[in-house]
């Protein structure tokens, strides 16, 4: 007898068990400087611009005491993985020596028996061919932003005197599609202007293993460029995803499409845009500080701000934060609107920063509830119509 | 049985009564890949957590 799917229970977000579970994701801002001046960039342009005035370097003293800090939580937990990601501002800016001297002091420091994978999220202006060689000796993992070709990219993405940042990251993400050993991926933000067939393609040129789509951060309060009361970001993302779907054969991965039909399969998200799966993340500022996950800074300033450090406070101390707990907290079955609507449990109430609104903080549906709705939709009709063809159905 | 929208409203796709053997012979498309990663979490569940949006 042929064997055949019997289709699994749902999978519970975390936020359904009794105890935060542990932080497994460590961002590490390395440098809260950066040599591009994004028009939409959540650390200097949107709600809290703390610091574009304060842009350092992390201190050594500082990174110590961070890696000493995870290292406590790792073994408090139990944990035998964990993920360390140097962000910023811009990462390259503290050199790549020095990126590869602190992996190598993170991976020392954890208890025996830990697996920790170390990533940098980069412009890749800076990103050199020593550079490439130096991280895939280190074993760091590379991602680069970038929104699609030049004239998508050049649209947002330039240095603070407007030069265009198009060229040097290309050169780079050349070199790093030919190491896929180290290769992370691409994030690019969409932007409505842009073609979403013409931006997938100048993605996927690059070969990376993974793309994802970002939405622009924007919020009730503040809604985010091109917001209208029709689903226009839903429908670009949509012809997106017709694009990658339809190919022959898989040539990328794309985060946000993959996490919504794993969703509308009944299994789980693996990141935190989309399902209410809320990421088991902490950020760690270069003062010290530990804050909320950073894009909170598009909602309104003070929104990441815990109070604790790594000096004076254990990781656990951050883990029990009333903010930190709310977020991660943050099923959307408390909001009416999404109490009836039928995609509730894929959509999740979208991205936690997205449903922020003066007044009643984030106790709403994402501002993109609309888009989502329509994506989801139409990529559950594709599958549909795809598996009825599996069956053998017209 | 269909219950892709059935009961509470759940929004779900129904995979109930695809052949394994069918799957196994798909193309390498983006829907092949996606049925298999399915495959391989209800065989190696892992945990609910999801990761940051900011990197890859």
């Amino acid at each position: 007898m042929p064997q055949t799917i019997t289709r699994p229970a749902p999978a519970l977000p975390p936020s359904a068990a009794r105890q935060p579970s542990p932080f497994r994701e460590y961002v590490i801002k390395v440098h809260n400087g950066c040599d591009l001046a994004c028009h939409y960039c959540y650390m200097y342009r949107l709600a809290d611009r703390r610091t574009w005035i304060d842009r350092s370097a992390m201190a050594e003293v500082t990174f110590d005491r961070a890696v000493a800090r995870i290292r406590e939580h790792l073994r408090r937990h139990g944990l035998t993985r964990a993920r360390a990601v140097f962000h910023g501002g811009e990462p390259l800016l503290v050199g790549a020596d020095r990126l590869a001297r602190m992996a190598g002091q993170v991976r020392e420091a954890m208890p025996p028996g830990t697996a920790v994978d170390v990533t940098i999220q980069t412009n890749a202006v800076r990103l050199s061919p020593r550079d490439i060689e130096l991280f895939a000796t280190h074993g760091i993992r590379v991602g680069v932003s970038l929104d699609g070709d030049r004239q998508a990219n050049d649209r947002h993405r330039r240095s603070a005197n407007g030069r265009s940042s198009y060229d040097a990251v290309d050169r780079a993400l050349r070199l790093l599609g030919e190491r896929p050993d180290i290769f992370a991926g691409i994030l690019c933000v969409v932007d409505l202007a842009n073609d979403p067939v013409q931006t997938y393609e100048a993605l996927v040129q690059y070969r990376p293993p993974t793309v994802d789509f970002l939405l622009p951060h924007g919020n009730w309060t503040v809604p985010p460029p091109g917001y209208s009361d029709q689903p226009r970001f839903g429908a670009w993302l949509a012809v997106a995803y017709d694009r990658w779907y339809e190919a022959p054969a898989r040539e990328t991965g794309v985060r946000f499409f993959e996490a919504v039909i794993n969703l509308l399969f009944g299994g789980a998200s693996r990141t935190e845009a989309i399902g209410g799966y809320p990421a088991a993340t902490i950020v760690i500022n270069a003062d010290g500080s530990y804050e909320d996950i950073d894009t909170l800074r598009s909602a309104y300033s003070g929104a990441v701000d815990t109070g604790l450090n790594v000096f004076d406070h254990s990781l656990d101390e951050a883990l029990h934060h009333p903010d930190v707990v709310a977020r991660r907290q943050s099923m959307v079955t408390a909001v009416s609107e999404c109490r009836v609507c039928p995609v509730r449990r894929v959509c999740g109430g979208g991205y936690y920063p997205h449903r922020y609104r003066d007044g009643n903080g984030f106790a709403n549906p994402s501002v993109y509830s609309r888009d989502l709705r329509y994506l989801i939709e139409h990529i559950a009709n594709r599958l549909r119509a795809d598996i009825a063809r599996l069956k053998g159905k017209p | 049985m269909d219950r892709s929208t059935e009961d509470d409203g759940y929004d779900l796709v129904d995979l109930t009564g695809v052949g394994l053997d069918e799957l196994m012979q798909l193309e390498p498309s983006a829907f092949a890949h996606s049925m298999r990663r399915i495959l391989e979490d209800i065989d190696h569940p892992q945990d609910a957590v999801a990761g940051w949006q900011s990197a890859l």
